[in-house]
């Protein structure tokens, strides 16, 4: 895909074949599955917490179980800031099939794009606390 | 809900180019998903793998490139947008060579460490 074709497109008269629909709903199944990766990496820090709550070595845990919790809270949170992203892209992206041949009012705003990947790095610093937390 | 200056200029892509931008961007932030999940479950799930302090470092460089990953990704979505909109040629980027490198190396280090444990 070159820079150059961009402009051409918008011209083309949708024929038999096309089904406008089409490209909104194969975007609204990519923040689907971007939702579940999420929920999957939120799972596995719950275990990391889980699994420290239900380990009974007889040493004092409290502060790296407080820690853990709040990681697991932390996983919770970036994961709804995904999922409110998400909803409502999909709604903006079905709202918007009907306006799809004469205007581009159907791409993204860079700030729910630019939230959702502040969201996924708030993520990550999760993640690291809780693997440094699950190491001490 | 402000958007930023580069997006009044030029004139807006055709939809379809747009979409698709959005789901490159979203196929990155799932590979950087998936570089977290991965970090957490080899802590979690394959504890002998290497010797403790190892182990958190090599899960903690993947986390922390997942957290890069997150931030390129959505750079590499406003500059391609951006190029589309000046009708531009789209911007050479070096992600895809370096999540290739990222990977292998990642592949083949963890493939020595199940090696050197067996």
């Amino acid at each position: 895909m070159s820079g150059a074709r961009t402009g051409e497109a918008a011209e083309v008269p949708g024929g038999p074949e096309r089904d406008p629909g089409l490209q909104p709903e194969r975007t609204a199944l990519a923040w689907r599955r971007t939702v579940i990766s999420a929920v999957i990496a939120d799972v596995l820090i719950w275990r990391a917490w889980i699994h420290a709550l239900t380990s009974h070595d007889g040493a004092d845990h409290s502060a790296q179980l407080m820690g853990l919790g709040i990681c697991a809270a932390m996983a919770c949170l970036t994961t709804i800031v995904l999922v409110i992203c998400a909803v409502g892209r999909i709604r903006a992206l079905h709202a918007g099939v009907a306006a799809l041949d004469h205007d581009a009012e159907i791409a993204p705003q860079a700030l729910m794009l630019r939230t959702a990947s502040a969201a996924i790095v708030a993520l990550a610093v999760t993640t690291v606390c809780a693997l440094g937390l699950g190491f001490s | 809900m402000r958007e930023p200056a580069w997006r009044r200029t030029g004139k807006a892509p055709d939809y379809r180019f747009s979409l698709a931008n959005e789901r490159t961007f979203l196929a990155w932030v799932r590979t950087a998903l998936a570089l977290l999940a991965g970090a957490v479950a080899i802590d979690q799930l394959a504890p002998e793998i290497a010797p403790p302090m190892i182990r958190m470092v090599l899960c903690m460089i993947l986390a922390v490139i997942g957290a890069v990953l997150a931030v390129v990704s959505y750079r590499r979505w406003a500059h391609q947008e951006q190029a589309m909109r000046n009708d531009a040629e789209l911007p050479h980027s070096w992600l895809m060579l370096g999540m290739t490198v990222i990977v292998s190396i990642a592949a083949m280090v963890f493939a020595v460490l199940i090696l050197v444990r067996s």
